[in-house]
């Protein structure tokens, strides 16, 4: 059974590689609403930016994203950020929590759940695995979107004024959403 | 010969069970919020009163949450939403935000779209992850499903072995079906039709696909030479015959009707039936024709498989043993059980081959009895000088048994005799295996290969410039491992009625063979044994 020993190591290492290439978020842990949420979450995204004209320690970035502007993008964490479009090198919004590591788990009883299929447990095994360790990549990136990749503006519907900043709202009163804040599914 | 101690635990009642569950619980969660994907859409108040009343409905059915941002900042998070005759006016149940996020106001409200920035709608989506997550769950419940209820499609059925045709590696040939305990071991000559020896060399893949132990005694290749543009045959006379010509048939009825395109060449379009539904055993023909025969010898040439049908008997008999398969292999082994008394064997039968005589009488000539489902062999029926111009012949079969793929009368030209070629080197997982090569050359010793096991064998031609009709003699016997599912079928009164009885046997499984007939073939296929 070298070969089942062989495909087995394969498909783990497989899924290593994949699990390795997940997107990487930087939010606080239970920051993010949930999709379910998102229908009625007044927040904005989690945005985390990383500036070109800037020391090190300031060279990153990362809280709520309230607004974009025409020239600016306005970021709330323990205070409030107003930074220069054109000081921005990159940035990353991630709109909700993708429940990966769930998505994971899944995977992972479905992977068990092939034992009792005897020998098309050959093929079935490494499907869950290989596709399962694919779609979980797939799944961690799809409330993301990034910057330069993807314009700027496509930031905005996630911010908490999808509108841009209003004039009247006061920046020093301004802060983010509570952390971690939701568990509501 | 018992079943992996794996095979065995993991397809129990128990197992099954918890992965019934398992998929359940998978099926359950992948259905939650929390895996959709969030589609948002923003537009201003003038893009929305652009909006039919239609478009409205479907927006107030995928988004039951509007989120009306004002000017100022606050945010209404509006339920059962609606706009006003005006479409002046957007109203709904729910709560009002300040721009730090404050709950301000619940309730029903009724806000002027001119004072509104931005109105945002929020559609929950299926993921693409989700629909894989879905369809994976499917696969593996539809296999453990169908491992329950037919565990005896299952691939199985001696070594195979795989040839380059020059395009791609097919399946040439199936060594020794019928050998499924030590002492039924026996030599199998089989034609490697398609293939041919371009170079100095040819490599022969041999694989063990199902849950069986083979013992492999020898595989050796015959080279016959044969003279350019001519196919040689194995003649159910034991001897190698050159064709001057093969003349293909006239006509060809079955009982559907013509079959006469499927059979005129060797391209994989077989000629098959269906079982009878009340009596497996019942027996069917195809007629042919053929014109202009020369005063020459002449054989019939049949290119034909079996179907699943035998395959499924073996396995309903292994059933029927259950847990005393080992008892009953030992007594065929002590000659207690002599193979003779496989009656339904011969119930079921080969191809018989029947010729019209000159005062048109039947005779039968002999008959194909090379059992295996796997991969079509070429046999040569050879049948003398025929009396007249023109010959009638009757292929007599059990219906539902047998893919024929091919038919032609060959003219015989001569009887060759076959170079023996051994295998020169033996490669297990590309890696030279010398052990493997000295069991295959030493015919008191065998080659023992299970599950998932592939050699490549290496054969140097005996001369490059030689041309060659190509065979592969393979000398050897099985052993099914035998499967839990079919052990719960044990009952020794059936399996007596199959060895004592078997017009009997045959007539009570038609039904439930029937039931599984039409998926046999694919499950079959789908159940190979195999570790790329």
């Amino acid at each position: 059974m070298q070969g089942t020993r062989r495909l087995f190591r394969i498909s783990v290492l497989f899924m290593s590689l994949c699990v390795a290439g997940c997107a990487v978020t930087h939010e606080p842990e239970g920051w993010l609403a949930n999709p379910g949420a998102m229908q009625t979450d007044t927040y904005g995204g989690w945005v985390q930016v990383k500036l070109n004209f800037a020391s090190e320690e300031k060279a990153e970035l990362g809280g709520e994203l309230i607004a974009i502007g025409k020239d600016s993008m306005y970021i709330a964490n323990e205070t409030f950020h107003s930074i220069a479009i054109f000081s921005i090198k990159s940035a990353q919004l991630v709109a909700y929590e993708p429940h990966t590591e769930e998505m994971g788990g899944l995977f992972i009883l479905g992977t068990l759940s092939s034992i009792s299929n005897g020998v098309f447990l050959l093929i079935t095994a490494p499907m869950w695995i290989m596709g399962g360790s694919l779609t979980t990549r797939a799944r961690s990136y799809e409330p993301i979107v990034e910057y330069p990749k993807k314009e700027l503006s496509r930031f905005a519907p996630f911010a908490r004024f999808p509108q841009g900043l209003p004039a009247v709202v006061d920046r020093n009163q301004m802060h983010s959403r509570p952390a971690p804040a939701y568990d509501s599914r | 010969m018992s079943a992996s101690k794996d095979s065995k635990d993991m397809s129990s009642p128990l197992w099954v069970f918890a992965n019934i569950m398992a998929l359940s619980l998978v099926v359950g969660l992948v259905g939650c919020s929390a895996f959709k994907k969030v589609d948002r859409e923003v537009a201003t108040p003038a893009s929305f009163e652009e909006l039919h009343e239609g478009d409205i409905e479907q927006l107030r059915e995928s988004s039951p949450f509007l989120k009306v941002h004002m000017q100022n900042g606050n945010t209404y998070v509006l339920q059962d939403w609606s706009l006003d005759a005006q479409w002046q006016n957007v109203a709904g149940h729910g709560t009002l935000y300040n721009a730090n996020r404050d709950s301000l106001q619940k309730g029903q409200f009724q806000v002027g779209l001119d004072s509104v920035a931005i109105l945002e709608t929020n559609t929950l989506k299926t993921s693409g992850t989700v629909v894989a997550l879905t369809v994976f769950t499917g696969i593996t419940a539809a296999i453990t499903i169908y491992c329950i209820t037919n565990p005896k499609a299952c691939f199985g059925s001696c070594p195979t072995f795989y040839v380059s045709d020059g395009d791609s590696v097919r399946l040439e040939a199936e060594g020794f079906s019928s050998s499924i305990a030590p002492s039924l071991e026996a030599t199998d000559v089989d034609a490697l039709f398609r293939s041919s020896a371009a170079g100095k060399e040819l490599d022969i893949e041999m694989r063990n696909e199902a849950l069986e132990t083979h013992v492999v005694r020898r595989v050796d290749l015959l080279a016959v030479p044969r003279a350019h543009g001519r196919r040689v045959f194995a003649g159910l006379d034991g001897r190698f015959w050159e064709c001057a010509s093969i003349l293909p048939p006239v006509s060809a009825n079955a009982p559907e009707g013509s079959c006469l395109d499927l059979l005129l060449d060797a391209d994989d379009r077989e000629r098959y039936s269906k079982a009878d539904s009340t009596y497996l055993g019942a027996k069917e023909i195809i007629e042919l024709q053929f014109e202009d025969i020369p005063r020459q010898s002449c054989g019939l040439v049949i290119g034909c498989r079996q179907t699943l049908l035998s395959t499924y008997l073996l396995y309903q008999t292994y059933a029927y043993m259950g847990n005393n398969a080992g008892y009953w292999l030992a007594e065929i082994e002590r000659k207690n059980v002599k193979q003779h008394q496989n009656s339904i064997q011969k119930a079921m039968g080969g191809v018989e081959v029947m010729i019209q005589d000159s005062i048109g009488d039947w005779k039968t000539v002999n008959q194909v009895s090379e059992y295996g489902p796997l991969a079509t062999d070429y046999h040569l029926v050879p049948l003398g000088q025929l009396a007249g111009r023109a010959a009638r012949i009757r292929l007599i079969m059990t219906k539902g048994n047998w893919r024929i793929d091919y038919v032609g009368l060959a003219v015989l030209s001569r009887s060759v005799n076959a170079i023996r070629l051994h295998p020169r080197r033996v490669l297990k997982d590309g890696l030279r295996d010398d052990e493997a090569l000295a069991l295959l050359c030493d015919s008191s010793r065998a080659l023992t290969t299970l599950p998932g096991d592939t050699y490549t064998l290496k054969y140097r031609m005996p001369d490059v410039s030689g041309d060659y009709e190509l065979f592969l003699e393979s000398r050897g016997y099985y052993l099914e491992w035998i499967r839990k599912e079919w052990i719960e079928e044990e009952n020794p009164f059936l399996l007596a009625q199959m060895f004592l009885d078997p017009q009997t046997a045959l007539r009570r499984l038609a039904p439930e063979y029937k039931r599984v007939e039409d998926e046999m073939e694919n499950c079959f296929w789908r159940s190979r044994y195999a570790r790329h």
